[in-house]
C-alpha cells in the first residue's frame, strides 16, 4: 500500500523534474522577452539592453537606464505601487533624457476588470490629453519637475488627479487606482532622477 | 496593530473569499442548505485553514525555497493538506468526540475545499510573515463562515417560496441571491 | 461507439457546470471575458484527459485504501506540468488566469471523474470521458464568459458589437457572475433537462 504510494509519487517527481529542465529555459527567456517587450514599448529609440545597468534601489524599485549610440536616451523604470484598489500593483514607466514620460506599461495588477484594471491604456490616451501622462514631468516638487503643474502643489508630488488639484482625469469609478498609479510614476520620476544623479 | 486590522477588515468584508475572489463555492452552495450546518462547516474551515496555512508556510520557506523546488508548491501544498485533514479527524476522533460529532462530517469535504489551498498559496505570493499569514487565514475563514451563515439564513427562507418557476428552484435562485450578496459585499469597498 | 456516447454524456448530460454543479470557482472566477473562460476551460480539459487516462492505467496498481491520495499525486502532478508549460510558452496568459491554475487540482470535476469513471473504465474510454466533460466545462466557460462580456463590456472574444460605454459594468464585476451562472442554469434546466 504505503509502497504503491511511494513508486507513485517518485514517478510523479520524476516527471515534475523532467519537465522542469526542459521549461526551465523558455521560461527564462520568456520573461526575458516579456522585459524587452515591455522596454521597447514604454522608451523612445535606444540600442543597449538596459538590463544590463541596471540599478537596484533600497525599496525594491529597479531603474534601468538606456542608451542610444553610446549617449543617454532616458531609462525605465520598474515599480510598484503598494496601495492599489486590490492590493499592490506593478508597472514599469519609461522616461526620456529630460525626464519626460515616454510610456508606461502595467505588468500585474489586481484591480477590478471595468474599472481600476482600465488604467493599463486610460493614462496613455493621445486623443485625451487631460488623461495622458505621456510627455508630462512627474515627480516629488523639487523646483525642476511638474512644468505643468498647478500652484496649490498637490499631496503625491507633481502628477495628481483633478480631485486633489491635479491635472490628470481620474479613471471613471476608480479614484484610488488612479491616486495609486499617479503616485507610483512620480516616486519613479523621482526614482530615475536620484540614479541619474548618483551617476554624474 | 493597525496593519493586522486592515488585514482582517479587508480578508472578512472586503476581499471576502467567497464574494469577491471566487474561492470555497462548491461547500458555499452545497453545505448552506441549513443553519447548523452552515455553523459547522464554517468552524471546521476556520480550523483548517489556520492550521494548513500554518503547516504550508513553514514547508514553503523552510523546505522549498532553500531547496529550490519552488515548482512542486501546488503538489506539495495539496498532500499536505489532505494529510492534515486525515491526522485531524484522527486526532479528534480519540481526544474530542464533541467536536468530532459536530465537525467531523465536514473534514473529508475540506481537502476538495480550495479555498484552504488558495489561501495557502496566496499567502506565499503575497510574501506574508508567519503572524501575517495566520491572521490572514483566520480571517478569510471568518469571512468564509460569514457568507455561509448569511446565505444559510437566507436559503431556508427561500425553500419556503412558492409559486417559484420549476427551473429556477434550487441551486439557480440560490446563485442569483449570491450575486445580490455580492452586490452588497462590494459596498465595503466603495469607490 | 461506446466512447462516443461516453463523450456526449460528458458533453450534454452530464454537463459539469449546468448540471453537475461541479468545479463553480473557476467557473465564476474567471470568466469576466469570453476569452479567459475559454482558456480556463482548456486548461483543465488538457489536466482532466490526462489524469483521467492516467488513473485509468494505474487502476490495477494502486490499492483501493489509498487510491485518493494516488488520484491527487496524478492530479497535481499533471497540474505542475501545465503550470510550467503555460509559464514557458503562455506567459500573459498564466499571470491572467493566475491563482485558479494550481487550483485545477481541487477542483472537484477531476476527483470526480477519477472516482466515478476513471478507476472503473478502460483507458479509450477515460479519456473519452476527459474529453467531453472537459469539452462541456469548456464550452460552459465560454458562454458564461461570452454573455457576461456582452453586457458588460459590449463585446464577444474582444469583438466589439456596441460601444464599451453602454455596457452595465455589473455584469463583469463579482455579482453578474453570480446572477448571469444562476440564468443559464435555469435555462439549461428548462431546455434540456426537461423537468419531470
Amino acid at each position: 500500500m504505503t509502497l504503491s504510494l511511494g513508486v507513485l509519487v517518485l514517478a510523479s517527481g520524476a516527471l515534475l523534474a523532467g519537465v522542469k529542465l526542459l521549461t526551465e529555459k523558455p521560461i527564462a527567456e520568456a520573461s526575458e522577452r516579456a522585459r524587452l517587450e515591455a522596454f521597447s514599448e514604454v522608451l523612445g529609440s535606444f540600442d543597449n539592453n538596459p538590463a544590463d545597468g541596471a540599478v537596484r534601489l533600497e525599496d525594491g524599485t529597479i531603474v534601468y537606464p538606456a542608451t542610444l549610440g553610446g549617449e543617454p536616451a532616458g531609462g525605465a523604470v520598474e515599480i510598484t505601487a503598494p496601495q492599489g484598489f486590490g492590493g499592490p500593483f506593478s508597472l514599469i514607466v519609461g522616461f526620456d533624457a529630460k525626464c519626460a514620460v515616454t510610456g508606461y506599461k502595467v505588468l500585474s495588477h489586481a484591480e477590478t476588470p471595468g474599472l481600476g484594471a482600465k488604467m493599463d491604456v486610460w493614462f496613455s490616451d493621445a486623443e485625451r490629453p487631460t488623461r495622458s501622462i505621456i510627455g508630462r514631468y512627474p515627480g516629488e516638487a523639487d523646483g525642476r519637475s511638474g512644468a505643468s503643474q498647478q500652484a496649490s502643489t498637490p499631496k503625491h508630488g507633481g502628477l495628481a488627479v483633478s480631485k486633489d488639484g491635479g491635472e490628470i482625469d481620474a479613471i471613471t469609478g476608480a479614484t484610488i487606482t488612479s491616486r495609486a498609479f499617479l503616485h507610483a510614476v512620480n516616486a519613479a520620476a523621482d526614482a530615475y532622477r536620484k540614479v541619474l544623479e548618483d551617476k554624474q | 496593530m493597525l496593519e493586522y486590522l486592515s488585514i482582517i477588515f479587508t480578508a472578512i468584508l472586503v476581499n471576502n473569499i467567497v464574494f469577491a475572489q471566487f474561492l470555497g463555492i462548491c461547500p458555499f452552495i452545497g453545505v448552506s442548505k441549513n443553519l447548523e450546518s452552515a455553523y459547522g462547516m464554517g468552524a471546521a474551515v476556520a480550523f483548517v485553514m489556520a492550521i494548513a496555512t500554518a503547516v504550508t508556510w513553514l514547508l514553503q520557506t523552510y523546505v522549498l525555497v532553500p531547496l529550490g523546488v519552488e515548482y512542486i508548491q501546488t503538489i506539495a501544498f495539496i498532500l499536505v493538506i489532505a494529510i492534515l485533514v486525515q491526522m485531524l479527524e484522527i486526532i479528534m476522533k480519540k481526544s474530542a468526540p464533541g467536536l468530532y460529532a459536530s465537525l467531523g462530517v465536514y473534514l473529508p469535504l475540506i481537502t476538495t475545499n480550495c479555498a484552504v489551498l488558495g489561501v495557502a498559496i496566496m499567502v506565499t505570493q503575497k510574501a506574508m510573515s508567519f503572524p501575517q499569514a495566520i491572521v490572514y487565514a483566520v480571517a478569510t475563514a471568518g469571512g468564509f463562515a460569514l457568507a455561509l451563515t448569511i446565505f444559510a439564513g437566507i436559503r431556508t427562507q427561500l425553500e419556503l417560496t412558492e409559486g417559484m418557476p420549476r427551473s429556477m428552484r434550487g441551486v439557480p435562485i440560490a446563485l442569483i441571491v449570491a450575486g445580490f450578496l455580492a452586490m452588497a459585499f462590494m459596498g465595503f469597498a466603495g469607490f | 461507439m461506446k466512447a462516443l456516447t461516453v463523450f456526449l454524456d460528458g458533453l450534454v448530460r452530464r454537463n459539469p457546470t449546468f448540471v453537475l454543479i461541479l468545479g463553480m470557482c473557476p467557473t465564476l472566477g474567471t470568466t469576466s471575458s469570453a476569452l479567459t473562460g475559454f482558456s480556463m476551460g482548456v486548461a483543465t480539459l488538457f489536466v482532466l484527459a490526462l489524469s483521467n487516462m492516467a488513473i485509468s492505467s494505474l487502476k490495477n496498481f494502486v490499492p483501493e485504501k489509498v487510491r485518493i491520495p494516488a488520484f491527487i499525486v496524478v492530479i497535481a502532478s499533471f497540474v505542475t506540468v501545465l503550470q510550467m508549460l503555460m509559464q514557458a510558452y503562455l506567459p500573459a496568459l498564466y499571470t491572467t488566469l493566475g491563482i485558479f491554475i494550481p487550483l485545477i487540482v481541487v477542483n472537484c470535476i477531476l476527483l470526480g471523474r477519477a472516482e466515478a469513471f476513471a478507476s472503473k473504465n478502460s483507458v479509450g474510454l477515460s479519456l473519452a470521458d476527459g474529453l467531453g466533460v472537459g469539452l462541456g466545462f469548456t464550452l460552459a466557460l465560454s458562454l458564461l464568459g461570452s454573455v457576461r462580456e456582452f453586457l458588460g463590456s459590449g463585446s464577444v472574444f474582444g469583438l466589439q458589437i456596441y460601444p464599451e460605454e453602454y455596457g452595465a459594468l455589473l455584469f463583469v464585476l463579482a455579482p453578474g457572475a453570480f446572477i448571469v451562472l444562476g440564468l443559464l442554469i435555469a435555462l439549461f434546466n428548462r431546455l434540456i433537462v426537461k423537468p419531470e
